[in-house]
């Protein structure tokens, strides 16, 4: 291993052929919500939550974290459409990459010659997507930030929010995950939303 | 703060009649009505600055007579609502003592935030974030009794015996969860010349995959965080800081960074790892069955670092003890959390291995006079009067807080941090006064009954002609005074020697 292998959990399939479950932050939540779990690439993924489909209709909070995350540094080519990621600038230097947990170990050799830095951030992120024809206004109840691409306050927890869509994404540091989730579920409950599985959206982050 | 003072002031000793207030029969009129007195003795404008009627009439009628002067004057409109619920009240109030039109008026200007909040999200519930490291809820499965450190919800111990849980440490392996330490990164050509300049001590000449202690100090020469850092490789080095100061740190090292100009780069990747220390004499026995290298003390010695599999999971493992046990801490990715967890603990049946908390390990770390920053140091505490000018190295050419320290050495030291207990068993307060000649003359620190040494043990503040082994001096104990003897060397396995094992 090198010396910034420990951060990335994909190098125990690279080393030792396969990855010990990886978990969310967020995953007590679902399984208190109900939620039906499957092994995904090494992640254990709520695929599905009991009445999704009507919370669907209103605002569905989706957790995402299965997504690699990859925090690239300095100047260098952006991925291009064919890599298949989310990129957000957060400044000139500074960028977060979201892209399919498979796709992580090749995306982020790739951009470690690209770029000054390509740091594994996968454990350190969580992903929670907010969707249906109420995100906005649950939006509302969390954040006042209202012009996206956005870093700012969310539920008083610093967090890059992107629009994906017609849905928002957010992205926050994994260790309030279980904090946010329980907020913006209740955030989404009063408009008549709440958890909603992975499957019940469509799109990559499946 | 200065607007506001004065207009107190003027008030105090104001002689303007209020009778002679525009617009103040109308209030008095207003009394006659059925509304309890109580809500007419004060009328609020601002909620936010605490300004009333009579506030802003008074400001209008020294004359600052416009809404602009009369904001700067009394800060009605200046708080966090910015005037979404003052600004019409202070409109029609000035408008009513200016007998003016509202609509020629105008509003203060508003800063941000200034997006217009509905009332149904001022009645939403509170945002109080917490963090809880991705082992979290098995603490929860095990019994442990969870509080708040910081931001951060941590278990405080799994069983209501503390000591008991401390002693299993001692006596086999004990398991603790220390995800929430700070953990940078630093990246660069530069990196260990950066640190070099941070850190009274040097990391320059620090061998690749080897371990040392650091303690930062602040432009004052005062402590205000420490942990260890491991040389990863020639320009990687992976700091760990206290669980409270990480944000502190990290935003510190990118302040000098910023300064310097150093071809440096920082990461924060304490979400990022998780952190699992395993402790106790058979610590060695249950690594070798969840480990994929030699964990030998001939080949992992005592401060090493090294890469494994711990369960299957990428590690960075630390040979380092915080707790007076040979100990490895294991650093690995996160979302691995529950898995190394269960794996540490299926392996460790063998010898017994439990978890233990918070409160075990401060009466282990008491045991061997590890200080906690923050609770044996405060705001004026510098390295030599905290019983470590051995990691000071002024010989060096600069580095933060060197001016101070030197400055301290030059002065003498007038007070020591040092170890103490308590001949006759009785337990001062945590922030006990040290008496010398009937005058507070210093503090307890830190104190705990330590089952393993058998004695009531602690950490105080003295003045510098007491710190010497043997020395007495008096501690208050609800009022009376009890003798405390001086202990300058750990309570428990002073030479290292199972710690070095």
């Amino acid at each position: 291993m090198t010396a910034l292998d420990f951060l990335s959990p994909d190098r125990a399939k690279a080393d030792l052929g396969f990855s010990p479950v990886l978990r969310s932050s967020m995953e007590r939540r679902q399984r208190e919500a109900g939620a039906t779990f499957e092994e995904r690439g090494g992640w254990l993924v709520p695929v599905s939550i009991p009445g999704e489909a009507d919370r669907l209709a209103r605002a569905g909070v989706v957790d995402l974290s299965h997504l690699g995350k990859i925090e690239v540094r300095g100047e260098g080519q952006p991925p291009d459409d064919s890599e298949a990621v989310v990129w957000y600038q957060m400044r000139p230097d500074r960028a977060i990459v979201l892209c399919p947990y498979r796709d992580c170990f090749v995306l982020r050799s790739s951009l470690a010659r690209r770029f000054e830095l390509a740091l594994d951030q996968t454990g350190g992120l969580g992903v929670m997507a907010i969707v249906g024809p109420q995100a906005t206004s649950v939006m509302r109840r969390l954040t006042e930030l209202h012009e996206f691409p956005a870093s700012g306050l969310l539920a008083q927890v610093t967090a890059h929010v992107l629009e994906r869509g017609g849905g928002f994404w957010v992205v926050f540091p994994q260790e309030y995950g279980h904090y946010l989730w329980e907020v913006a579920v209740d955030a989404a409950e009063q408009f008549g939303g709440g958890p909603v599985g992975v499957d019940a959206v469509s799109g990559r982050e499946r | 703060m200065q607007a506001r003072r004065s207009s107190t002031t003027a008030r105090a000793g104001s002689s303007s009649p209020r009778d002679s207030l525009p617009g103040f029969e109308r209030s008095g009129a207003r009394r006659e009505t059925s509304v309890p007195r109580l809500f007419l003795r004060r009328r609020f404008v601002c909620y936010c600055e605490d300004q009333t009627t009579k506030d802003l009439k008074y400001a209008i009628e020294e004359g600052y007579d416009s809404i602009e002067l009369a904001k700067r004057y009394t800060t009605v409109t200046m708080g966090p609502c910015q005037g979404k619920l003052c600004h019409l009240n202070s409109v029609r109030v000035y408008a009513q003592a200016t007998r003016t039109v509202e609509d020629t008026i105008g509003t203060t200007t508003a800063r941000p935030p200034w997006t217009p909040i509905s009332m149904d999200l001022l009645a939403g519930r509170p945002h109080d974030p917490a963090k809880r490291t991705s082992i979290h809820h098995r603490h929860k499965d095990m019994g442990a009794r969870v509080f708040w450190t910081g931001a951060w919800r941590r278990p405080h111990s799994y069983t209501p015996d503390a000591q008991a849980e401390a002693q299993r440490v001692h006596e086999s392996i004990g398991i603790i969860d220390v995800s929430t330490l700070g953990k940078i990164l630093v990246k660069g050509p530069d990196a260990g010349a950066f640190l070099d300049r941070l850190y009274p001590n040097r990391f320059s000449d620090l061998k690749v995959g080897r371990i040392r202690y650091g303690v930062l100090t602040n432009d004052g020469g005062r402590i205000f965080d420490d942990g260890t850092i491991a040389r990863l490789s020639e320009d990687e080095y992976y700091v760990t800081t206290t669980s409270t100061g990480a944000d502190a740190v990290f935003e510190w090292f990118e302040w000098w960074n910023a300064v310097w100009h150093m071809d440096v780069a920082l990461a924060n990747v304490t979400g990022a790892v998780a952190s699992v220390n395993v402790a106790g004499p058979n610590a060695r026995s249950l690594m070798e069955q969840v480990t994929d290298i030699d964990v030998s003390n001939e080949a992992f010695t005592y401060l090493d670092a090294k890469h494994a599999h711990v369960a299957g999971a990428p590690a960075l493992i630390l040979r380092i003890g915080f707790v007076g046990e040979l100990g490895y801490e294991i650093h690995f990715p996160s979302p691995h959390g529950e898995h190394v967890w269960d794996a540490l603990f299926e392996a460790g049946q063998e010898w017994n291995a439990t978890p233990f908390g918070l409160e075990p390990q401060r009466i282990l770390r008491l045991e061997k006079m590890h200080i906690l920053v923050g609770q044996d140091t405060d705001g004026e505490s510098n390295p030599l009067e905290a019983a470590m000018s051995w990691i000071v190295k002024l010989d060096k050419e600069d580095f933060v807080g060197k001016w101070s320290i030197e400055q301290v050495k030059e002065r003498g030291l007038r007070s020591m941090l040092v170890g103490f207990e308590m001949p006759n068993g009785r337990m001062p307060v945590e922030g006990a006064q040290v008496v010398v000649d009937g005058k507070s003359a210093g503090r307890i620190t830190s104190v705990r009954w330590s089952e393993q040494v058998q004695k009531v043990i602690g950490m105080a503040v003295v003045p510098i002609q007491l710190a010497e082994d043997g020395t007495e001096f008096d501690v208050r104990i609800d009022g009376a005074l009890e003798k405390a003897r001086v202990v300058t060397r750990p309570f428990f396995d002073p030479e290292g020697a199972r710690l070095r094992s």
